[in-house]
Parts: structure tokens; sequence; C-alpha cells
């Protein structure tokens, strides 16, 4: 018996070392690929990363956003008229809506471990906080131009709470977004004027240019960046409006003030992404973006062929077609000689392909000095800001307009760039469009319209939708049950629908392709 | 005068039936008649007979409610067991597989995508030599798997090798196997059509002469085909016409069966030698084991070597050692590719016309360069191909990946095990087990620069990936067995055991092309050269005990329990899985109130828990990390971890029937089972405004109830005479009881654009097939629009169900003096797929399925376009003065929109493209391709014949069989067109949903030869 006894005992020892304790098996939980330690450095990179695809030119953005959808409606593009030549797939824009939302959730993910920060970290990490909401509120305008009423205060928590609350977040109406991001970027640069005058600012400066994709840590440009979006949100709800007095006020206390509320004023600073070859890069995949299909993504629409005639920056955007000539898709030919034309090959224009889909250097643009000169102009034209000519402003805007092209072409290398006209060439250029129309506002918006281009189609649809200038025809698609004629908002993705029915039923009234945003025209 | 000698005869045999000895879990031995839950086994001889590359292919038709489904491609294509259906939504559905009571590496073999992964790869199981295999058992039930825990809910396939151990002395077996494998059950093409658009669509030139393409080659004008994949071109006529070749050919159909031309015929040898000796010291088996396949995918390879030495050694009558030893090396050149680039892609759509041999021959060019048709961008100009080939993929995706692309895969695995054990008294014993299952792989792989880099693009890359799998797993285990009382008995056993998995696994590739033509290795870089990883570490441990009792030797009652402990559990927190089981032979307790010929009845029920735990780090809450430019950063995860997540708790209750009757002649088996698994883990999705796409939660509830029948029997046996059947079939009725709160339907996948998805709905069996479909009025009659094609579905409905509802197979064997001829079926009833190349194929006009109504032979009838134009309205009958007539006429049966019948003629040809293409769009339509996928199979048929024993003596020689044989020979009955009901690769039900162009199936007859001395 005693021996059964010392047996058992000797099982119960052997059993009680072979087995794994807790903390064993909590130390295999983990994935050795994946951190739970995370910083703010790491996390406003991660914004930046997240939203790399509507930054760059992408061949995803190109081909799904861009040509399918917004730069139809703008007309930076041309497209035939075939039947369904509106509708947009719920899958291509809904993919914009998530990129949006994926960027905020890195910023909440960043705003949380921020708040979480003892106060001396936190003076040190303020600058990566605030320029990851710039970017932020940049991409959330975008969404909320195309959109209009977006979950935005409570939205993007999900990740950073686990609260099953926040997963299904409010919409903010389209007017308390602008409203609230008009006076928190002016917030924003003020405390990037404090961070400026932080005792520490060699070591903030130097982490941030680390790890800074966009301004490589230069809070000069940010706060230009920052300005700069604040102005041309404030333009777009200027005009008409509740918001039409604050968007005012805005426009002349930033213009008032240059010392405090500096601007992107040259070409040398225009806010930017720079393909690198490395791991933020897209310059070896957008040339099938547009010239795959055999070429049937990047034709010329009639109408930049039109604004742009006279104006030597058509050589360095449009190829000529086989005949030597520059010819857009007319939107009021019919689809049948439309089609014949597109065909051949070479009836239409298309995008030159030294400045765009063969340049491996084109830049992904985000605010250029040609649009805050546009701006400028538009401010002193309606007197919203006083102390500055509206003519030169945009004789300004369309000398840099035109560096800024013909610069994008002298960075490719795929045949001899064109060289550039000279100022008093340009100059005469600008007098003339000025000159050409009564109302000042068509000139000074069609440029910038104009100046967007097919680099920022989104861009170029809000300042359409804005102005109603230039004038663009599109025919009425009466095969299509659902989108007829063009598009002033988009739908929203079914995913909101189906897994955020609450809150979208507050809006599912307007929830179609035809209700105008309040700021339209 | 025939009876009594036929009873004379069965007194003799069968007798140990009885007392049938079984291995259950964790390597227990058993007697059959304690056991209260199911198993099923298949010994050493099903499993070679007719020479199946691997075990689990042996086991078709063979287990009552244990479903195989092996993916094409031969030897390295993983093989899927599905034990009583589907237990978990969206987890593995593969059971345990364990070899010798230890665990060992399985895992399935998934791909997503063509583009993610674009070979057909294998799972561990394969590995194991059928040679090697004693005996194979399944347990079904959760309360025969409860000892193994969160591992145990798909059931646990138990293998154990052969020994030495009822060898006496020296014995050697050597047996040898040699097959041929066939490329079978492909889409057959229609002779009739060459290449051409539809007469609808048909230029002024193609109009005139009947669909034929003018062409202009080297200055001269020939008559020609349209690059197209169509076919509904012209009349195959004999005329002369201009080749792709660049020479004139007569216009006539290449082939009907072009598959044997993209394939091979493969060719099969094994050898196997196996030396057994025992004594009263231990016994010990050394066998070694060489396969070499010539796989019917061109420019490929496969060699295997095995070695197994196992054996047992008695230090003395208390201590003694088990050892198994099994190492397996393997080379293989180039896994089989998928052709869905030939299936499911338009530009690699060939037919009849194409001739498939002169491409295959032509893909690569004297320089060793990608052929085209393109003159002026290639050295060879004069070896390019004349025009534009439609089925250009055929070229450039598939056979330059197969012919000039090489994947070299060196695959290392060792299997070791060793078993002491201690009897430290009468009927108790301490045991233990160490092992390891230790893989390593190295896969080199070198595509050949595919155009001279005088032209400036750089093409071709290197990549050598190394990894590494390890398994170590150790238990001991106290087991107690002694006799009570005169009648109660009882064995106990208890112990622990543990295992880690580690795994390693790390590439680099050049990027941007090769520097340097055909320099395969990194240096040869164009850009800098990439690199990645990944590594994950497992651990999982458990207590576990089993108390049975038994009474008389007639009731048993059993108690099991375990404490389970795992790694992708957060916190290790514990978890616990009991059972219990009883069984009762009747036939024992009431002997004398019984007829004699009733021998054997029992009756069994259990009721029991298991899981299964998550997948590996699928729960953990954490960020992505990465750098781009120099910058790092960090993102949150899309689809959100869950730190509370536990594993899916299966609850099942099973009762059972057994008997055996006239002597043990017949043999009925019936179990009842009904289980429910809870806490599925599913992901559920968020609106993207959360932040996130997804997140892990444990929500919902899985039901699966069936009955299992088997039958075995020896109906007829004489001196010279035997006649075996056995037989089985299992119903299983799968029930989706709960979904993620507030949701019904769980989307598991949409294909082609939203035209098909695969979803759950609460009540229903899981993956339901949708599709859009042709509307129906009140009767059933589909309605026919104004333009004479069928009114679709606004929505999806449903279409099928992916379930198969009965399975199962028969098999006879027929002995007659020295010769024996053996023959297995297995079945299925029910089970939908979606058949995406049958739908494109149809809708390309070239298989022999679409020429209803192609033409007058066909039943097309006769019309006319007004004008000669496409665009308007066949009118039926003759076209008249310089009209064209045609007679592809036809008129879809239904209803027209206000009730009466349809007259409204169209083209067929416009049929077959509209309805069967790609996407959404009225009038294309799915539901014609999604098809219930029944089939009965004959799978194995072999003949074999024994040499006497008496001549044998003379040489020695114990044991000489010959036999020939063959594997999937012919269909008794079959759903599903064009392709071989298994088709489909992927070792889960949403892979095996859908026949996507995996690789070609076979047919293969062989021959072997067995002897023992």
């Amino acid at each position: 018996m005693r021996k059964i006894f010392s047996i058992l005992l000797l099982a119960a020892v052997v059993l009680s070392m072979a087995s794994c304790s807790k903390s064993d098996l909590t130390d295999k939980y983990a994935d050795p690929g994946q951190t739970t330690q995370v910083t703010c450095p790491r996390l406003m990179a991660g914004t930046f990363y997240s939203g790399k695809g509507y930054t760059f030119n992408s061949y995803w953005r190109i081909f799904t956003w861009d040509y399918s959808g917004i730069a139809r409606y703008s007309q930076t593009l041309g497209f035939l008229n075939n039947d369904g030549r509106y509708t947009f797939s719920d899958s291509y824009y809904g993919d914009r809506w998530n990129n949006f939302y994926t960027v905020l959730a890195q910023y909440r993910t960043l705003e949380t471990i921020y708040s979480k920060l003892t106060d001396s970290d936190k003076s040190l990490n303020m600058a990566y906080l605030l320029c990851a909401r710039i970017f932020m509120y940049d991409h959330l305008i975008q969404v909320a131009d195309c959109w209009g009423a977006v979950p935005f205060s409570t939205a993007g928590y999900l990740p950073a709470t686990a609260n099953a609350a926040d997963a299904t977040p409010a919409y903010d109406s389209n007017e308390s977004i602008y409203e609230s991001v008009l006076s928190d970027l002016k917030a924003v640069n003020a405390s990037l004027i404090q961070v400026q005058a932080s005792s520490f600012i060699s070591t903030i400066t130097s982490g941030l240019s680390s790890q800074d994709f966009i301004n490589k840590g230069d809070l000069t440009k940010w706060r230009k960046y920052c300005n700069s979006l604040r102005l041309r949100v404030a333009t777009e709800v200027a005009d008409k409006g509740s918001l039409a007095a604050k968007g005012q006020a805005a426009i002349k206390e930033i213009l008032a003030d240059p010392t405090t509320y500096p601007l992107v004023e040259s070409n040398a600073e225009n806010i930017k992404v720079v393909p690198d070859q490395d791991g933020f890069n897209y310059a070896s995949e957008y040339r099938d973006g547009w010239e795959t299909w055999t070429g049937q993504l990047n034709r010329a629409s009639k109408a930049m062929v039109d604004a742009l005639s006279g104006d030597p920056r058509i050589d360095v955007i449009f190829d000529k077609n086989g005949s030597g000539n520059y010819v857009g898709v007319d939107p009021t030919t019919d689809f049948a000689t439309q089609s014949s034309r597109f065909d051949a090959g070479n009836y239409y224009s298309s995008y030159d392909s030294a400045t765009f889909s063969r340049n491996k250097n084109l830049p992904g643009i985000i605010i250029s000095a040609a649009e805050v000169a546009f701006y400028k102009a538009n401010a002193y034209n309606k007197a919203y800001a006083t102390g500055g000519d509206a003519k030169a402003a945009f004789i300004k805007g369309m000398e840099l307009s035109t560096e800024f092209y013909f610069g994008i072409n002298a960075l490719s290398s795929y045949r001899t760039p064109i060289a550039a006209p000279s100022t008093a060439t340009v100059d005469a250029v600008a007098e003339a469009k000025w000159n050409a129309v009564t109302n000042k506002d068509e000139a000074i918006s069609t440029q910038l319209w104009l100046n967007f281009g097919f680099l920022q189609t989104t861009q170029a649809w809000t300042a359409v939708r804005r102005t109603g200038y230039p004038v663009l025809y599109f025919p009425t698609d009466n095969t299509s049950s659902t989108v007829k004629d063009v598009p002033v908002r988009l739908r929203y993705p079914s995913t909101e629908k189906s897994y955020n029915n609450a809150n979208y039923s507050a809006y599912s009234s307007v929830d179609n392709f035809t209700s105008k945003m309040f700021w339209a025209k | 005068m025939g009876a009594q000698s036929k009873i004379d005869i069965t007194l003799q045999d069968q007798s140990t039936g009885l007392d049938e000895v079984v291995v259950t879990a964790l390597g227990v031995k058993r007697e059959q008649k304690a056991l209260g839950y199911a198993i099923s086994t298949v010994s050493a001889a099903d499993i070679v007979k007719t020479g199946a590359p691997n075990f689990a292919t042996a086991l078709y038709g063979k287990m009552a409610g244990v479903r195989i489904q092996a993916a094409p491609g031969g030897s390295t294509s993983a093989v899927s067991i599905t034990v009583r259906g589907i237990n978990s939504i969206t987890g593995s559905s593969q059971p345990l597989v364990v070899l010798n009571g230890v665990p060992i590496r399985n895992g399935g073999a998934n791909n997503t995508d063509y583009w993610s992964d674009q070979r057909i790869n294998s799972n561990g199981l394969v590995d194991i030599n059928p040679e090697d295999i004693e005996s194979i058992s399944v347990l079904k039930g959760a309360s025969a798997t409860t000892v193994y825990g969160h591992e145990g809910s798909n059931g646990v396939v138990l293998i154990t090798t052969k020994s030495g151990k009822a060898s006496q002395g020296i014995g050697v077996d050597f047996n040898a196997s040699l097959s041929a494998d066939y490329v079978a059950y492909m889409p057959k093409y229609q002779t009739t059509f060459g290449p051409g658009v539809r007469v609808g669509s048909r230029g002024d030139y193609e109009k005139s002469t009947g669909g034929f393409w003018e062409r202009t080659y080297n200055g001269e004008t020939y008559k020609s085909l349209r690059s197209t994949t169509q076919t509904n071109g012209p009349r195959y006529d004999g005329s002369d016409i201009l080749y792709y070749d660049g020479t004139v050919r007569k216009y006539q159909a290449v082939s009907a069966n072009p598959w044997n031309q993209i394939f091979r015929t493969g060719f099969n040898q094994t050898y196997n030698l196996g030396i057994t000796q025992g004594n009263e010291k231990g016994n010990m088996r050394f066998s070694y084991t060489y396969v070499n396949n010539l796989p019917t995918q061109y420019n490929s390879s496969y060699a295997k070597h095995n070695f197994s030495f196992t054996g047992a050694y008695n230090l003395n009558k208390q201590l003694k050692f088990d050892y198994s030893i099994n190492y397996i090396l393997q080379d293989i050149k180039n896994r089989p590719y998928r052709i869905s680039r030939l299936t499911n892609n338009f530009s690699g759509m060939f037919n009849a016309y194409d001739d498939v041999a002169w491409l295959r021959e032509h893909t690569i060019t004297s320089l060793g360069y990608l052929n085209s048709s393109n003159k002026s961008k290639t050295l060879t100009p004069n070896e390019s191909i004349a025009y534009d080939i439609a089925p250009s993929s055929l070229i450039s995706e598939y056979f330059w990946n197969i012919l000039a692309k090489e994947q070299l895969e060196d695959n290392n695995r060792l299997l070791a095990t060793l078993t002491p054990s201690w009897k430290i008294l009468d009927g108790l014993t301490l045991q233990g087990r160490i092992s390891t299952d230790y893989t390593t792989v190295k896969t080199e792989n070198k595509d050949r620069t595919e155009n001279s880099l005088i032209y400036g693009d750089y093409t071709g890359q290197y990549a050598l990936s190394n990894s590494r799998y390890t398994i170590t797993y150790g238990d001991v285990m106290l087991t107690y067995n002694k006799n009570l009382t005169e009648k109660l008995a009882l064995l106990a056993y208890a112990g622990w055991s543990g295992r880690t998995e580690d795994y390693y696994y790390s590439k680099v590739a050049t990027n941007g092309g090769l520097a340097n033509e055909n320099w395969f290795n990194l240096a040869a870089s164009k850009n800098t050269a990439s690199a990645s990883m990944s590594e994950t570490h497992l651990l999982k441990d458990g207590y576990f005990a089993t108390a049975s009792l038994s009474w008389d030797n007639s009731l048993f009652l059993e108690f099991s329990g375990r404490r389970d402990g795992s790694s992708t559990v957060n916190e290790g927190k514990p978890l616990y899985y009991g059972s219990i089981n009883s069984s009762f032979l009747f036939t024992d307790a009431f002997r004398s109130n019984l007829p004699t010929w009733y021998n054997y009845g029992k009756i069994r029920a259990s009721y029991g828990s298991v899981a299964n735990s998550p997948d590996l780090y699928a729960s953990q809450e954490a960020f992505n990390q990465g750098s781009a430019s120099g910058m790092i950063y960090n993102t949150t995860q899309s689809s959100l971890g869950n730190n509370k997540l536990r594993p899916e708790t299966k609850y099942e209750l099973e009762l059972g029937l057994e008997n055996k009757f006239f002597n043990n002649r017949l043999g009925v088996e019936v179990t009842y089972y009904s289980n429910r698994t809870v806490d599925q883990i599913l992901k559920q999705t968020m609106a993207n405004s959360s932040g996130a796409t997804a997140k892990i939660v444990n929500v919902g509830t899985l039901a699966n109830k069936g009955l299992e029948f088997a039958l075995y029997g020896t109906p007829y046996q004489t001196k010279d005479w035997r006649v075996d059947l056995r037989g089985n079939f299992a119903f299983n009725k799968n029930t989706v009881k709960k979904l993620n709160d507030g949701s019904d339907i769980l989307d598991h996948a949409k294909i082609d654009g939203g035209a098909v998805s695969i979803e759950s709905h609460v009540g229903q069996p899981m993956g339901d097939i949708y599709s859009y479909a042709p509307l129906t009025d009140a009767s059933g009659n589909p309605i026919v629009g104004a333009d004479g094609f069928y009114k679709l579905t606004t929505e999806r409905v449903k279409v099928g169900n992916a379930m198969p509802k009965v399975t199962g197979g028969f098999g006879a064997s027929l002995g007659y003096k020295n010769f024996n001829l053996d023959f297995t079926l297995d079945f299925r009833v029910g089970g939908a797929v979606l058949n995406t190349p049958y739908q494109y194929l149809m809708g390309r006009g070239s298989l022999v399925n679409s020429m209803d109504h192609r033409d007058a032979a066909h039943g097309g009838l006769t019309y006319y376009f007004a004008n000669n134009d496409g665009n308007n309205m066949p009118t039926q009958g003759l076209g008249g003065s310089g009209i064209y007539t045609y007679d592809n006429g036809m008129i879809l049966p239904g209803v027209k929109q206000d009730g009466s019948k349809n007259d409204i003629m169209i083209e067929a040809d416009k049929y077959y493209n509209w309805t069967y293409n790609w996407g959404v769009g009225d009038p294309t339509y799915y539901s014609h391709a999604i098809f219930d996928n029944s089939y009965v199979k004959v799978r194995e048929i072999a003949l074999s014949y024994t040499l006497p024993k008496k001549l044998l003596s003379k040489f020695n020689c114990r044991n000489m069989t010959m036999s020939v044989y063959t594997r999937n020979p012919f269909y008794i009955y079959k759903n599903l067109p064009i392709f071989d009901a298994e088709a489909t690769d992927g070792t889960n039900w949403l892979s095996q949903s859908s026949i996507g162009g995996s690789t070609a199936t076979t047919r293969t007859f062989g021959m072997s030869l067995r002897m023992s001395f």
C-alpha cells in the first residue's frame, strides 16, 4: 500500500512539473508580428500611411474613384455618352469612404494615446497630434464635400475603445462639420505657434522630421497647410448658406494677418507627397491607371481643352491627337460618333504622357500655391477681404499654375521637357482670360477648376459645384433607372445602411445622387 | 447438402469478431464491446489495395459519416476529411490526426483566389505512408474525443503503424505498384463551329462568307478566322485558311479534347521493403518506401523516400520502451498549377480550333524567351505567332508558368516518438510519451527572363524560402486496470499532455526582375531584394482522466474529463470538458432468452462536450507595424481582435445499436447523433465609420444531427467461393441556429461582382447559394420578356445549398479460390456547387453542351434579319434574295408576360453568349451554373491473384499476391457537367462549394505485386 501511495505521489509530482504555467500560455498569446506598444510619432505616420491611396495618384484611385466617377462629374476627363455613364459602383466610392474612416481610426487612436500622456510628454508629442489632425481634416472635408452629413464626432473610436457603443457612430450635419473644422484649424495654428515657441523645439522637430512624410518636420509648412486648408473650407462656405458669415470672417482674418496665418504662397511651398521609390511609393504603377485598357482612361474633355485655348499649359497637360490638334471628348456628340472616334485611337487627345502617366516623379498634390492665389482673387473679387487686388491675385495664380505644370513636366525623364513660357507671356494670357468675361468670378473659378484638373479631381468637383463655373454640359442618361443626370452628391455606402442603420436612417431621405449641398450653387 | 457444407465452414470463421480490440483516444486499446460511442476502423489491407497515394484517399466510402474529398493533382494535393458534417461556421472543420498516440501536423490548404496562390498545396496528413499503416480508427462524437479537449470537435483520426509484434523471427515484405494516370472528366469541345462572333454582330465580310475573317499577312490577303474565344464562327468546312502558325491549313477542328495536350499521361511507381523481427525481448520493423511520380502536368516531377523504424524493447518484465521514427524526404518540382487561367478567364479559353500542342511547343522561343505575336520586340521574329491568338493566356500565363518557371521544393519531415512504460504493479502502469514532428521545407522559385534585356524591361524572378515547423509533444499517463470484484472491473487512467508548435518562415526574392538574364540568385535583383518572414508559436496543455466500470463484462459505464489550457485563449484561461457514456451487451445479459443466431447485440449512449479553439492569433488585440520610406508606422487592426474570445464548444448526444447475426456473418450498426456547437467564432461586420471593418466575437450556434448505418456481411461462402459485402450511409442535417446579434444572415462570399453569393441563414443549413434566376409565374413557368430572353429576379434567390445530405459507400469482395475481386463505390446526395467554368465556357459556345439549337441538325429554327441588320429581332423563315438566312433560331420554353406561351424567337448563339456571361446584368444569370453535386462513383476495382502456398513454400515465400487495379474508373451517376464531381480543391467547405479551375482530374490504372518471406 505504501508503495502505491509513493507511486501516486511521484506521479503527482511528475504531472505538476510537466504542466504549463499560466504565464507560459500567456507568453505565446501574442502574435510576434504585431505589437501592443504604440507611440504618437508612429501613429501619426500610420495616419498618413493609411491615407496614402487618396493622397498619391494611385492606380486604384485613378481607376475607381477618378475615372469611374469624380473625373466624369467634374469633366476633368473625357468620357463617352454610353449607357450608365454616371453610375458609380458602391464598392468604388465605398472604398474612398472606408479609407477616410481608416485614417480617422488612426487619428482617434493617436488622440487616445496622447490623452493618457503626462503633461510634459504631451508637450513633446503635441506636434504629432496636430499634424495628424490637419491631415485628417483635409480628408474629412473631402468626404463631407462628396457626401454631406457624415459620421464624425463619434466616429472612428472603436479600435481605440473597443466599446460596443462606438460601433454605430451618429452623423454630423454637413454644416457642423465645416463649422467645427473652421474653428479648430484656427486653434491648431495657434497650438503650432505654441509648439514652435517651445524650449524643446529642436528635439520636437528632429523627432518629427524622421516621421513626417509630408512636410519633413517643417512646422511652418504645417501651419501653411493648416491655414491654406482653412482658407479652402472658408471659401467653400462663404458664398451661401448658414456659414457664409463665418466663412467670410475666416477669410478676412487669414488674409489680414499673414504673419499669424502664413499660407502656401509659392510652388516651393506646395503641400505635396513625392514618390520616392520606397514604401510610400506610387511611381511605377499609375501608368497602368491611365494607359491600360488601350488608353481609354486618359482622354481629354472638351471643357478642359476649351478652357486651355491660347494657354501655353495645354502643351504640358495634353498630348496632341493624330492630326496634331488638341481635341477633347465633346459631350454633345452622340455616342455612336464618339465611340467610332474613340476606337480610332488617335482622334481624341490624351493627358500628356510625359507630365503625367509616365512621370515617375509625379507628385501627389495636397495644396498648391496657385489654388491659394485663386482663393485670394475670389476673396478680393467678392470683397470678403480687403488689402488686395483680385486681378493681380488672379494673374499670380495663372503664373503659379503655369510654373507648377511646367515644373512637373520638367521632372519627367520620358522625353525632353518643354521650356516654360516667360512670365510676360503668361501674364498676357491671364490678362486675356480676365478680360474675356464680365463676371470675374467665372474667370477665377474656371482657372481654379482647371488648376485642380486631373490631379485633384475631388477638389475640381467641389469647385465646380460651388461656383457653377465652368458651365458644363451633361446629357441626360435615360437608360439608367437610378442615375439619369450627373450626380451632385454620392450615396452612402451600403455598409452604412446595413451596419449603422439607426444613424443612417436620420439621413436616408437625402441619400440619393441629387440632393444638393448647402454650399452648392 | 450445400447448406450443410456452408455451416461447417463458417463455424470456424470470424469467431474472434466478438472480442475485437480497437485503438481509442490517447492510444488506449479497448474492446469494441466496451465502448459507449461510435468508432470506425479500417485495416491495412483495405488501405493499400489499389495503391492510393495517401491513406485518406483509401478511406473513400469506407466509414459511415466520414466524408473524404481529395483535391485533384495527385500525391502533392491536400485531402480533406469531414466527420459528421461541418461543426464550425468559419473555423477549421478538419479532424485532429493522431499518429501512434501523438497529434501530428495536418492543417488546411485553401486558396482564396488565383492571384494569392496559383498552385495546389498539400496538407500534413498526405505525408503519412499508407504502406506503414496497420489500422485507422476515426472517433466521431464528442464523448469519444472529450479527452482531446478543444481539438476534438471535428473528430479524431487515429493512425496506428505496423510493428513487428506478430512476427516470429525475421520477416520480409516486398511490395511494388505501378500505375498510370489518364486525364479524365474534363470539358469536351464541339467540333462543328470555329471561332467567330455571333451571327447578329458579324461584319460585312463575315456575313458574306458565313463567318470567316479576312487577314493580311506578309503582304498577302487570306481567308482566316477572327481572334476570339467565342466559337460562333463558320462551320468547319475543310477550306483553306490562314492559321496562326503562319501556314495555310484546312479549316477543321484540331481536337475535341484539347486537355489531352495540356496534360500528359502520368506514371507512378511505389516500392516498399519491410523487415520485421520479433522475439521475447521485443520486436522491430524497418520499412523503406520509394515513390516516384511523373505528374500529368508537364515539366514537373515528384519523388519521395520514406524510412520507418518502429519497435518495442522490453528491458525487463516491468519496463518497456516503444519507439517509432519516421523520416520522409520529398523532392517536388512544380506542384500542380491551377488551370483557372484557362477555365475562369476569357483570354485563356481555348477550344477545338486551337492547336494546343503547337502552342505548347511554341511558348518558349529557341532563345528561351516568351513567345508572342509581337514581331518587333523579339530577337526571333521568324518564330513569332502569325497573329494575335484568342487564348493568349494559355501561352503567357499557363504554359509559360509551367514550362519556364520552376518551383523546386525540398521537403523533410521527421516524426519520432519514444514511449516508455512502467508496469508498477499488476494493473497499474505509468506511461510517458515524448515526440517530435519536425518539418523543414526549402523552396526555390526560378522564373525565366521573358525577353532579351536589350528591350530594357527586366523580368523573371528568383526566390528562396525556408520554413521550419516543429511540434513537440509530451504526455504522462497512469493507468489502473483491476477487477474489483468477480463481476465489477475498473479501468481508469489520468494524465497530462502538452504540446508546442513553432513555425518559422522566411523568404527572400529578387525585386523588379532579374538584372542578368536567368541568373537565379539574389545578386541578380534589379531593385533592392525583398525579404519577408513570419513566425507563429502555439502552446496547449491539458489534464485528462477517464474511469470505466464494467459489470459482468456486459454493462459498461465511462466518465471522462479534461481541463484545457491554450495560448490561443487570452491569459491561458482554463476550460473544462466532460463526457459520460455507457454500453450494454444485451445479448450477453439475456443470452438464454435470445436465439442462437443472434450473436452480438449492444446498445450504447453517450453525451459529452468538446471544443474547437480559436485560430492562432485570431483574438489578439494589437497593432500592425511597418516601415515606409524610412518612416515607422503603426496602424490599427482593420478587423479587430477580441481578448475575450473563447473556443467554440460542442455538446453531443449519441445513441447506437450494434448487432451481429448468423455466426457473425451479418453485422448491422446504427448510430443517431445530435449536436450543438455554441460560441461560434464569427467576424461581426462593422460599419467602417466605426473605424474597423469587423470584430471577431463568439456568437453563433450551429447544430448537426444525423443517422449513420453500417452493414457488413458474408452472404455466400463455400470452399471455393466467398462473397463479402459492406455498405454504409450517413444522413447529416446541418442547421444554423444563431448568427450575429440582430442579424439572421452571414455572408461568406460574393462571386463575380455579386452574381452569386454564398450565405448562411438562421434556421437553414449553412452555405446557401444565391443567384439571380429567371422569374417564374405562379405555376412555375419561366417568364420571357419582349426581347425573347428570360426576365430575371431583381434580388438573388436561393438556388442550392452546399452541404451534402447523404454520403456513403458500398464495397464488395468476391473470392474464388486464389482469385479476389474487390470493388468500392461511394456516393453523395445533395450539396450544391457553383460551376463557374461551365458558365463562362457555355457563353463561349465552345462546349458540346452548348450545341442545342445552334443549327438545324440540333433543332435550330430558320430565320433572317430584316435588312441583314443583326440588331433587328430575327424573323422566322427564309430571307429571300440578298438576305442571309440562319438556322440557329430558338424559342425559350416559358410564358410571355401576358401569360401566353412564348413564341419570340432569338438566336441561339446570342442566348448562350448573353445568358452565360460574367457578372451581374440582365440577361446574364448563374442559376443554370449551380448544380446539385450528387454522384455515385466507382472508386476502385482490384483483381488479385494469390499464388498457391504449396508453390510458394518452395521459394521460402509465405505469400505472393499479384493484382491489377483501377481508381476512379467511371461514374454510375454524376449530375455536375464538364468536370469530375471532386474537381474542387481546398480543405474547407467554402472552397469546395465552387469549381474554379483546380487542376485536371484523372483515371488511374495500375498493377501491384505483394510478397512476404
